[in-house]
């Protein structure tokens, strides 16, 4: 198979990268540095064999493109193949036309040739050299062994001892510490530990068994022990109950000496006894009770009660009680009785002030003061805005008025000047101007013959000057008086027409006829008149129209006025009913109301302090009677109950208190005494009379021989009780049953020295068995340990689990042996049949391409990859080995062993592009040479493919007619 | 009336097969393991049950723990003390020769007799309510078909068989006792507890009502899912309903996962460690193995018990045996490589060479077991080839081939041949 052309899309640096040219033999890719020689050895590879899984390893496109590429071949058979795979190893294979996907068909058409074999057998790149350089001279070797097998990539060596070593590690034959012997080790002991736990059955039956015996032996143990402790203890009894026995026999003894009586109850001669002893009490007590009589009944006569006083006691508390109100009230009643007088004089005032006519009732009565100071305040204020209006409107009226007349006098003033000038009437008016046409039409005549412009001239002047001025006047009074201004702009005009009418072209024809300068100074008169008429009229016509204005203004002042005085009446009317409805005088102004109300609250302040008063006197005085009442009680002759008086007395009552009290107290513990006494007396009846009847149960009259009886009873008693405390001893010490034995055992007995030997010797006895019954406990509590020590949860259940675990443990480690051991046994087979088989070939092949690259100066090769051993032979026959060579040697040896390896591989299998990526580095240029012509020779019927950036590299092919690519 | 069925109790039986055993955990499936047991007399007294049927194996005698039959008779005491009777037999595991002498049944406890079927019946409110007829094993090995011998004898309204045997078609390792539907049927009981196979199953669902109630906890891989007993409510002679009560407190299980989709350790191990979580909230312990499929990355790293053992001591580093715990016995690698071998070894190399020869060595049997005898002969005469048995399963021996082949190609081919 070789390449034909390549065809990058998308990979890596190349994007639409195109190489053709290729041909069987050697084809020297020649490009400069980073032209990315490896990137196109990586695409090759790829593309041939697949893309890595990693997606980082795939040499995504830099520059665009879809990733991926093509590449077409020839078979050996001159048959296209073009295989299209893209990035994601999707392939298309097209051959001989006949397109497919199928990966397989493809592999088999590439010789079932994969990835890793091609990069091991075909590709050999400088890193790969570079790489083997950096091994030991061990690694190398390996190395080399690896690449005899075409395992260019790794070191079959290291592998193989990896495997020994991981095998050793759990077993070795002589071993001890190895992971199987260990775990074996470990379940001998759990084994061992099993087995003594499985001996606890017997062992159990065992202890049960002995068990049993023993506590047989000290149920007898303990009956044996039982009955010695018996005697033992009876022993001692009756040891304990000799000196009962002793004292028995006595009272024995005593009872039969005594005399027979029927005895009394013990209980008869404490009662008389206690009987004796109230007696003796209540006499003691009547005795006490009379003399405390005698002393009360002495008390009482030495009190000196005043019995009269003593009647009056129920007064006492209410004379102690009250005397300070009394006094107080005293006081009370003179000061109220000086503020009443004050009050009803200041009453009095104030009526007076407010008049007659007004009624205090009525004063007392008035309600709604605060409304009607209110109201009042209201109207006044009203009535005082109103009168304020009024005034104003007089004042304004009054001025108006003198306005007025002001105007008029100036009027008259006016007509007075118009009469003076002649002109009182309209007709006047017309005839002085008519007539000073004329003379005007006269005078310019006269002026139009010599002085035309002299004479005209200064009356259009002043017809100017006085029309412009009436003009002015008018403008400036426009916003004063538009009757004025109206007049005074109508005049101004018409004064100016009249100038410009009458200038003196006109009036110089009729001069001619006149004497111009007496017309003109005619003329000037006229005009005057006139002029001053006019004013007289303009200003006569301004006080008239200020006149008009003066009396509508004085209409309408007189108007507000009448209607002010009016509101005011209306509010003095209502303020007039207010007064009427409250009852209050109608003198009473809105401005004094307040006075007035004041006055008022005053007086009802007054009135109640009144009434108070009078209340608060007649209470005192009440107080004070009830007192005095009390007091007559006592002494109704007192004419004077002062206070001294009444204190004395008092103390008088107080002591009378104490002493009655005294008296009632002592009466009372008289007759209480008296009681006591007879009930004592009724007592002391009594116990005499048991006393007798105690003498009588007895039978005996006196006391004396009362107490004679119980002695001799006594006396029989304790013999008596001697007697039974002496056989109830016995019976405890020796049993209730046994007590006749007992007196019977010990009236044999003659000294209590005999009972001590037979104790003695009883207990001796009672110590060995015992001893014995102890020791037998021991066992049984010791065998019963060891039971419920062998019953307890036993480590049986773990050290079992363990075991299996082991067990398990130590399966599964011998498995992994077992496949390691395996692994290496077809290793072995697979590497000694490569050396018989395929070795020699390769060996061959690779003696032969060294010898013509080193140019003979080595002539033979050893390997041996059972010994691992390697040895070069040079042209003097002698050995080296491959740590003797230098670099390039060794580099030249490695590239001769791989020839060697493709020469052997392609004996069955399909021929592949062989890639050599600038191997030529370290070679001199004699062995280059060399290698070039081996190459040569190697590619006649193969396709080599060198990449390199030396010049002389590529020249030196080309010497060898190799086909150079530049690309 | 209500009874319990349960049987296999095999109290303090050790655990097998386990790969990760430590010393915590060993004492935890030790606790657990008994807690089973303490769970079945709880659950007695619990739902008030008139009596506990036993059916066989309730303690292992081949163990010779003396402490198993000691605790199995403590918790018969307190079953005693709430006046719940027990009637039991001996199995294969447990035969009457190796019940202890000196320990004493306690009054609510009736063991049955070996060789002949006996029965006894069971009172409540001094009223016959049950017959229970059992037979147990004198000997360990038991091969006559005992259900031949029960007869029911009408003097109860419910007749209860008791039997320790296999069922026909079972394919248990050791068929004692065996029996069959018509020979149950045929003895006119009304329902047949029946102990030996470690397995819940309902063998037949009426007339009669025969079942199995599988051992209280599983020991092996073997012996996965739930373990318990069953409680049984019945009404005259009317069976009113039977239900499995789970007491195990260590489920063992296996779970499957595919991991195509996950291409390193570090994957692996966060999906193992989810599986562990969910089960964790289930309040049970487990013990796990994880069988992983798909085609996978990590096929080759799987394959290297080493790193898978270092793996497993990682994933159950963190368990905590005093509590629920989940813990991964091992990692079975069922994953296929990424590698296409049949095309790699199709190439004239070396490499080729050395999968063609294991192929032929799988291929071949013969050969094979040559192959193993000579490897096996360098560790036969020492004293662990005694404890091994390495080879004798043909499929063990085909596992460990298919292993050694991948530790040679692991060595031989580089990571771009691999990804």
């Amino acid at each position: 198979m070789k390449i034909d052309k390549i065809h990058i899309d998308g990979f890596g640096a190349f994007h639409e990268k195109e190489i053709t040219g290729f041909h069987t033999g050697v084809n020297v890719l020649y490009g400069k540095n980073e032209a990315g020689k490896s990137t196109l050895l990586d695409f090759i590879r790829f593309t041939l064999f697949g893309y890595p899984r990693m997606t980082i390893q795939r040499r995504q496109p830099l520059y665009g493109g879809n990733h991926g590429g093509r590449i077409w071949l020839s078979t050996a058979e001159n048959d296209t193949v073009m295989v299209h795979r893209k990035g994601n190893n999707n392939l298309l294979v097209e051959h001989n036309g006949q397109s497919s996907d199928q990966e397989r068909n493809y592999l088999r058409l590439m010789g079932n040739a994969t990835s890793e074999l091609y990069q091991n057998v075909y590709a050999i790149t400088l890193d790969e050299l570079f790489e083997v350089q950096q091994l030991s001279d061990s690694g190398m070797e390996d190395r080399i062994f690896s690449m005899g097998m075409g395992l260019s990539g790794i070191d079959f060596g290291s592998f193989e001892k990896g495997l020994i070593e991981h095998a050793n590690r759990y077993f070795t034959p002589k071993g001890r510490n190895q992971i199987l012997s260990e775990t074996v080790r470990k379940i001998e002991e759990k084994e061992l530990k099993i087995t003594e736990l499985k001996q606890k059955l017997g062992e159990y039956n065992r202890l049960s068994e002995e068990l049993k015996q023993f506590e047989k032996q000290r149920e007898e143990l303990l009956d044996k022990r039982q009955v010695l402790l018996r005697k033992s203890t009876d022993l001692e009894n009756l040891e304990r109950a000799y000196s009962y026995f002793v004292t028995y026999k006595e009272a024995e003894k005593v009872s039969t000496t005594l005399a027979p009586f029927s005895p009394r109850p013990k209980q008869l001669l404490e009662d008389f006894r206690q009987l004796k002893v109230q007696q003796t009490q209540i006499d003691n007590e009547l005795k006490r009770l009379k003399e405390e009589v005698d002393y009360f009944t002495k008390e009482i006569e030495q009190l000196n009660l005043n019995h009269h006083l003593v009647d009056k006691l129920h007064i006492l508390d209410y004379l102690k009680s009250t005397i300070k109100i009394y006094e107080e009230s005293t006081l009370a009643i003179h000061n109220e009785e000086q503020k009443l007088a004050r009050t009803i004089q200041q009453v009095k005032r104030i009526n007076s002030q407010l008049g007659e006519s007004f009624n205090t009732s009525d004063v007392v009565d008035l309600e709604g003061t605060f409304d009607l100071r209110n109201k009042a305040i209201e109207t006044s204020e009203k009535m005082d805005a109103l009168a304020r209006i009024s005034e104003r409107k007089s004042d304004e009226i009054n001025q108006l008025k003198r306005s007025l007349e002001e105007l008029q006098k100036q009027l008259n003033e006016l007509d007075t000047e118009l009469d003076t000038l002649g002109l009182t009437s309209e007709n006047a008016v017309q005839k002085k101007k008519g007539e000073l046409v004329s003379v005007d039409t006269q005078f310019q005549q006269a002026l139009k013959g010599t002085v035309r412009q002299t004479v005209g001239k200064p009356l259009v002047y002043a017809g100017i000057v006085g029309g412009l001025f009436m003009c002015l006047l008018s403008y400036f009074l426009w916003e004063y008086n538009f009757l004025l201004s109206s007049i005074s702009g109508l005049t101004g005009i018409s004064l100016l027409v009249m100038t410009y009418l009458y200038s003196p072209k006109n009036s110089v024809s009729e001069r001619n006829e006149y004497d111009a300068h007496e017309l003109n100074t005619k003329l000037n008169q006229l005009q005057q008149i006139l002029m001053q008429y006019d004013r007289i009229m303009l200003k006569k016509q301004a006080l008239l129209s200020e006149q008009s204005t003066l009396l509508s203004q004085l209409q309408h002042a007189e108007l507000d006025y009448a209607q002010q005085t009016e509101n005011y009446e209306n509010v003095l009317l209502l303020w007039q009913n207010t007064l009427t409805s409250h009852q209050i005088p109608s003198s009473v102004t809105p401005r004094s109301m307040g006075d007035f109300l004041s006055q008022v609250e005053e007086l009802k302040r007054l009135h109640h302090d009144q009434l108070e008063s009078i209340q608060q006197l007649e209470r005192l005085k009440g107080l004070k009677n009830e007192f005095e009442t009390k007091l007559t009680e006592i002494d109704a002759t007192q004419s004077d109950y002062s206070t001294e008086w009444i204190y004395h007395t008092i103390r008088e009552l107080e002591s009378n208190e104490k002493k009655w009290t005294h008296h009632q107290l002592l009466t009372e513990k008289i007759q209480h005494h008296h009681q006591k006494l007879k009930t004592k007396e009724v007592e002391l009846e009594q116990i005499q009379n048991e006393l007798t009847k105690l003498l009588e149960d007895v039978g005996v009259h006196t006391e004396a021989n009362f107490y004679t009886f119980f002695e001799q009873q006594e006396q029989a008693t304790l013999v008596t009780e001697k007697l039974q405390e002496a056989t109830n001893a016995i019976r405890v010490i020796c049993g209730q049953d046994n007590f006749e034995s007992t007196i019977a055992s010990l009236s044999e007995i003659q000294h209590t020295s005999e009972l001590s030997t037979q104790i003695q010797y009883a207990k001796e006895s009672y110590e060995e068995v015992n001893n014995d019954y102890e020791e037998i406990g021991k066992k049984i509590a010791t065998h019963k340990a060891h039971i419920h020590h062998i019953l307890q949860p036993d480590e049986m259940t773990k050290l079992l689990t363990e075991q299996q675990s082991l067990e398990t443990a130590l399966h599964e480690d011998a498995k992994e042996w077992f496949s390691t051991k395996m692994a290496l046994k077809v290793l072995n087979e697979s590497k000694q049949q490569f050396e018989e088989d395929k070795q020699p070939e390769v060996i061959t092949y690779t003696r032969n391409y060294f010898r013509e690259i080193t140019n003979g100066a080595y002539s033979d090769l050893r390997i041996s990859l059972s010994d691992k051993h390697v040895s070069i032979i040079d042209h003097s026959g002698r050995a080296k080995m491959v740590e003797e060579l230098s670099r390039g040697t060794r580099e030249q040896l490695l590239l001769a062993l791989r020839m060697g390896l493709i020469e052997e591989y392609e004996k069955n299998s399909v021929p592949l592009p062989v890639v050599l990526d600038d191997v030529m580095v370290n070679f001199d240029i004699h062995r280059a040479q060399n290698l070039a012509r081996s190459l040569t020779a190697f590619g006649a019927n193969r396709q080599v493919i060198l990449f390199t950036c030396h010049e002389h590299t590529r020249d030196l092919f080309a010497s060898t007619n190799a086909t150079i690519i530049n690309w | 009336m209500k009874f319990i069925h349960a049987a296999d109790l095999h109290i303090e039986s050790p655990y097998k097969g386990i790969r990760s055993m430590n010393e915590e955990l060993g004492g935890a499936l030790l606790q657990k393991g008994f807690k089973a047991y303490t769970n079945l007399i709880d659950s007695c007294i619990a739902h008030q049950v008139d009596c506990l049927l036993i059916a066989g194996d309730s303690f292992d005698s081949d163990s010779g723990s003396l402490s198993a039959q000691y605790s199995f008779f403590r918790g018969l005491d307190r079953l005693n003390a709430h006046g719940i009777h027990v009637f039991i037999i001996c199995g294969n595991h447990d035969p009457l020769n190796q019940w202890a002498k000196n320990f004493t049944l306690p009054p609510n406890v009736t063991l049955f007799a070996a060789n002949t079927v006996q029965h006894h019946l069971l009172t409540k409110n001094d009223k016959v309510v049950a017959a229970i007829y059992g037979v147990s094993y004198g000997e360990r090995e038991e091969n006559r078909r005992l259900v031949t011998q029960f007869s029911r004898i009408d003097e109860a309204p419910f007749a209860i068989g008791l039997l320790h045997g296999t069922f026909a078609g079972s394919t248990h390792q050791n068929p004692y006792c065996p029996f069959n539907i018509d020979e149950l049927r045929v003895t006119k009981m009304d329902y047949w507890a029946l102990g030996h196979i470690h397995k819940h199953e309902v063998v037949n669902a009426n007339n009669p009502l025969a079942v199995y109630a599988g051992n209280l906890q599983g020991r092996h891989f073997n012996e996965t899912g739930e373990k318990g007993c069953v409680l049984v409510e019945v009404d005259g002679s009317t069976i009113l309903s039977h239900q499995f009560i789970s007491l195990s407190e260590v489920v063992f299980d296996y779970i499957q996962r595919d991991i195509s989709d996950i291409h390193d350790l570090e994957g692996l191990f966060h999906l193992i460690d989810t599986i562990k979580s969910d089960l964790i909230s289930t309040q049970k312990a487990y013990m796990l193995r994880v069988e992983l499929t798909g085609m996978s990355d990590l096929y080759q790293v799987l394959n290297d018990q080493v790193e898978l053992d270092l793996f497993v001591q990682k994933l159950n580093a963190e368990n905590n045996y005093q509590q629920n715990f989940v813990c991964i016995d091992r990692i079975i690698n069922h994953t296929i490589p990424l590698i296409d071998l049949n095309q790699r070894k199709q190439s004239s190399d070396f490499v080729g060479d050395v999968i063609r020869r294991f192929d032929q060595y799988e291929a071949d049997n013969t050969l094979l077991m040559s192959l193993q005898h000579e490897v096996y002969d360098e560790i036969r005469s020492s004293k662990i080839g005694r404890y091994l048995k390495i080879g004798e399963d043909k499929d063990e021996l085909k596992e460990i081939l298919n292993r050694a082949k991948w530790k040679c190609i692991a060595g031989m081919i580089t990571n771009d041949e691999a990804s």
